[in-house]
């Protein structure tokens, strides 16, 4: 997708004139914001095994290499491929190389931000291969033309009557008017291209380093018809998530599915261990793993914002903050967006390219206090900004603003001053301050002087 | 969070304030107010008056320079002061959360950033720890409904304290917002910097104080106040605004 | 710790609020009168069984042959169908397609020998009948090993998906289950893929209006077996 973190507030504007998106996004936010605070509100443990992940995680970041180490492995021991990717290019051309070396036409995906994150959709478009997005709402903005809005659900700004209008423009399919039909459009679509296409790829939740296991974790079943029909499945991995191994899922399989959506466990759970065997009917011949570092490893040496990495890609922190609720995550201009991804976009595609991202926030601290694995988000946005500043983030106006407001503060003669004359700047030109700062005519301090000067 | 348990409950017999910018220049009657209440309780009340500004807005938008000559500025203003009791959960907030941050590794600052924690009050917090309720009479005969500042509600933990202390005013009927605790979008500098943002996210919180049925709308931040105040007035909303410490200061 | 009746009395509520059918079979019979109950509104229903020794000891093909069932076998003379757009190289090439069977293709009268082996009806079988190797109960989870049935596709394809569990699977939760994964000879006993199933298959990508069968199954049974 193209990256438009640097038109923020271009993007922003437009979200929020547009009514649709605002009625859509409403709706969608406070459904599943209601469902995941009923999930944590019957369950007593849930704070409980949030620090027990933070921890986790914590752990795993402290000794990433050794986990990736013993995840190549035990994965290479059950018959996993493993593919170390340095960065998006990397990956791709290991896919695309795939693909042409076993005359692969048709490629079916699972819901995967990493394959967005890497631009592989485009790539194998320019050479030939047609791809599927089999996501409910991955296929409907893949036929749109546009990027995901949401992690967990991407269709989220579109209404039935678009969705439908789509569908019939797109597919030849009559105009209908429910979701079920609508879905059922996109089952029978979709069953075809399970069973002809060459490759599945998909993303994975976890991946535990003691056996070589792949999770996947999904509602629709998509997910697992694309990793066990086609012949080759080629699973696409951010590093950050290898976990030591079951007792440490079993924290995260109970928090993912009760933030992300309120479930207590998503419909459908893959555990993979490798392609078919000799016993069994079906499941891919090849099943290659790519672990991607793409940035990650830089993020990992900065200790400060190192746990940006721990983020299971639940989608609560979108759900639940009150600018994305009001923008969207067109918006943010990238795949990630909301609270983590304007954390990861400036770290990622760099600070002066998504600056207005961090600062973009009230600071309300709603996402840390709905994020499963604990992610103090608030503070690495602060952190955020100071490295924004430091390297001359600001505009001449605010850098000038700033130093003399503090250079006022310091000096309490001319607080009193400056805000005399405001006060009577606002008088003669009242809306001076675009945010109405209405003064009042005696200040406490001056009301306090008189009260103590007899 | 601070464990105010922890403190002990030695009762202070005088009390330093900390009058935020915004209450002396926008809501000074509050400032007022509280001096009042205060003394009326009992409590010698000190103001120092070269108190400006705690370096809030200079932290939140990265500036670490500035931020920490303020912060400086207020630990040596402050520095010979008891107790101390702030009407702002945001301006509390950093002083007990953000000032060791920004002198972690100054270990002299960092001592007096840690004890000016410990002896800092937000408004609410200081009235449930050291005063018996009954002796805060207060009267307000209307229906009001209650907006928690982010800063108090999830850095200083502040929930039950301003609705133990409404509870307890004569005549006054809590309305709580649905859904409860949510930000007002006022953000400090957010507000000039994405105004159109900070409005929007303003007006969903003008829809749940609506719903509510309310005549007023209390809160214990001048920021968001404010920012409340101004965005019922664009839709020429009859409600009124009022920060906690003037109800419990009306009679 | 949770008694067996009130752990199956858990699975069965778990199960209920995902709109998931749960029966109670007391005994072989009773269990032929589920199956026919739900095969029989189909006129002339495409089903495929799991490879699993439970599904042969119980003798479930027997069952279905008598209600005008078409079984569909997983294809093993033809690799890959067709129109596969994949590798092509050391694949035997598709038999040609004999004129009867031309007749069958695309709707109409389907003839039981070609739909019986061949991907078109893969794609489209209407039940799939297996079983499990364990059910969790606090999530109402069905817990299967793909050595166990055989491969994935029976509990994945179909249109409804029967689950026959005996008792004595049920467990209490996740934990319990990756204890017993603990067991190497477990473990090994797993296969390739180990799927957990909490519902039928749905999604909520279209204004969030909850719908049944994005992809998946669309029905869920479980017959617990209690003989």
């Amino acid at each position: 997708m193209d990256i438009k973190t640097d038109q923020f507030k271009t993007l922003a504007a437009e979200a929020l004139k547009n009514k649709a998106v605002q009625g859509a996004l409403a709706t969608a936010c406070g459904h599943i914001g209601r469902m995941r605070a009923k999930a944590f509100q019957d369950w007593p443990d849930g704070d409980t095994l949030r620090d027990q992940a933070h921890r986790i995680k914590a752990g795993v970041m402290d000794n990433l290499g050794r986990y990736l180490d013993q995840l190549e492995t035990s994965a290479r021991k059950v018959g996993i491929r493993v593919h170390r990717a340095a960065d998006a290019e990397d990956a791709r051309r290991y896919i695309l190389e795939l693909v042409r070396s076993r005359t692969i036409s048709l490629v079916v995906k699972g819901k995967s931000m990493t394959t967005e994150e890497i631009g592989l959709n485009p790539e194998l478009g320019q050479n030939n291969v047609e791809v599927w997005e089999t996501d409910l709402g991955e296929f409907i903005v893949q036929l749109a033309g546009e990027p995901p809005s949401h992690i967990i659900a991407p269709a989220i700004h579109k209404s039935k009557q678009e969705i439908a209008e789509l569908f019939a423009q797109k597919l030849g399919v009559p105009l209908f008017d429910n979701a079920e039909d609508l879905t059922m459009v996109a089952r029978k679509f979709l069953r075809e291209k399970y069973f002809q296409a060459g490759l599945g790829i998909s993303g994975v939740n976890f991946a535990l380093a003691e056996n070589g296991t792949l999770v996947i974790v999904e509602n629709e079943g998509n997910g697992r018809l694309s990793t066990t029909f086609p012949r080759i499945h080629v699973a696409v991995m951010g590093i950050e998530k290898v976990i030591p191994g079951y007792k440490e899922l079993a924290v995260f399989l109970k928090l993912l599915a009760r933030s992300a959506t309120g479930q207590k466990l998503s419909t459908y759970m893959s555990f993979l261990q490798g392609p078919r065997r000799p016993e069994e009917e079906d499941g891919p011949e090849e099943l290659h793993l790519i672990l991607l570092d793409n940035g990650r490893s830089k993020i990992l040496a900065d200790p400060e914002l190192r746990p940006s990495l721990y983020c299971l890609r639940c989608g609560a922190c979108l759900t639940s903050c009150p600018v994305y609720q009001r923008i969207g995550g067109h918006a943010y201009g990238w795949v990630y967006s909301g609270p983590i991804g304007s954390t990861l976009a400036p770290q990622y595609l760099g600070l002066m390219r998504a600056k207005d991202l961090p600062m973009a926030s009230t600071l309300c601290g709603t996402c840390a206090s709905v994020c499963p694995v604990r992610i103090p988000l608030p503070d690495l946005l602060l952190k955020l900004r100071q490295r924004i500043m430091e390297q001359g983030g600001a505009t001449l106006y605010e850098q000038t603003f700033m130093k003399t407001w503090t250079l006022a503060q310091s000096h309490p003669f001319w607080v009193r001053s400056l805000t005399a004359l405001a006060r009577r700047g606002e008088k003669l030109l009242p809306g001076l301050f675009p945010q109405g700062v209405p003064l009042a005519e005696k200040t406490f301090h001056q009301w306090w002087q008189d009260e103590n000067t007899d | 969070m601070i464990d105010l348990e922890a403190m002990g409950s030695i009762r202070p017999t005088s009390v330093t304030l900390f009058i935020p910018c915004l209450m002396d220049m926008v809501y000074p009657q509050a400032a007022r107010d509280l001096t009042i209440l205060l003394k009326n309780l009992g409590f010698t009340v000190k103001y120092p008056q070269d108190q400006t500004c705690c370096g809030q807005p200079a932290f939140n938008q990265g500036f670490i320079k500035e931020a920490r000559k303020l912060a400086q500025r207020f630990l040596t203003i402050f520095a010979s002061s008891e107790v101390i009791v702030c009407p702002s959960g945001s301006c509390t907030a950093m002083v007990r959360k953000h000032y060791p941050e920004l002198f972690s590794t100054a270990p002299a600052w960092l001592d007096r950033a840690r004890d000016m924690g410990q002896k800092l009050f937000e408004l609410t917090e200081f009235l449930t720890r050291f005063v018996p309720f009954e002796n805060i009479k207060a009267s307000f005969p209307f229906t009001v409904t209650y907006h928690d500042s982010c800063h108090s509600n999830r850095v200083l933990g502040i929930v039950k304290q301003p609705r133990r202390l409404l509870a307890h005013v004569s005549g006054l009927t809590l309305i709580e917002m649905e859904p409860v605790q949510v930000c007002c979008g006022f953000g400090g500098l957010f507000s000039q910097k994405f105004p159109q943002l900070s409005q929007a996210i303003g007006m969903e919180k003008v829809k749940a104080i609506q719903n509510t049925g309310a005549q007023w709308v209390i809160s214990n931040d001048p920021g968001c106040l404010m920012h409340i105040q101004n965005r019922l007035r664009e839709k020429n909303l009859k409600i009124g605004v009022k920060h906690l410490v003037e109800v419990l200061a009306s009679q | 710790m949770k008694t067996p009746i009130e752990l199956l009395e858990q699975l069965e509520s778990e199960l209920t609020a995902l709109r998931t059918k749960v029966y109670r079979a007391h005994s072989p019979e009773e269990l032929t009168t589920i199956v026919n109950s739900l095969v029989a509104p189909f006129p002339a229903p495409t089903v495929a069984l799991e490879n699993r020794s439970l599904i042969q000891s119980l003798k479930i093909e027997e069952v279905l042959k008598k209600e005008n069932c078409r079984l569909v076998h997983f294809p093993t003379n033809l690799t890959y169908p067709p129109e596969w757009k994949g590798e092509t190289e050391g694949i035997p090439p598709p038999p040609p397609p004999s004129p009867s069977e031309e007749e069958g293709i695309g709707g109409g009268d389907r003839k039981a020998s070609l739909w019986a082996n061949s991907w078109e009806a893969v794609r489209s079988v209407d039940i799939g009948i297996g079983g499990a190797d364990y059910a969790l109960a606090d999530t109402g989870t069905l817990v299967l090993f793909s050595a166990q049935s055989g491969g994935r596709w029976v509990s994945l394809a179909p249109t409804i998906h029967i689950c026959l569990l005996p008792r004595e699977k049920i467990l209490s939760s996740l934990d319990d289950l990756f204890s017993c994964l603990a067991d190497p000879s477990i473990e090994a006993s797993r296969g390739s893929a180990i799927t957990f199933i909490t519902g039928p298959s749905r999604t909520a990508d279209i204004e969030l209006t909850l719908v049944m069968g994005a992809h998946g199954p669309k029905e869920l049974h479980v017959i617990i077996l209690l003989f």
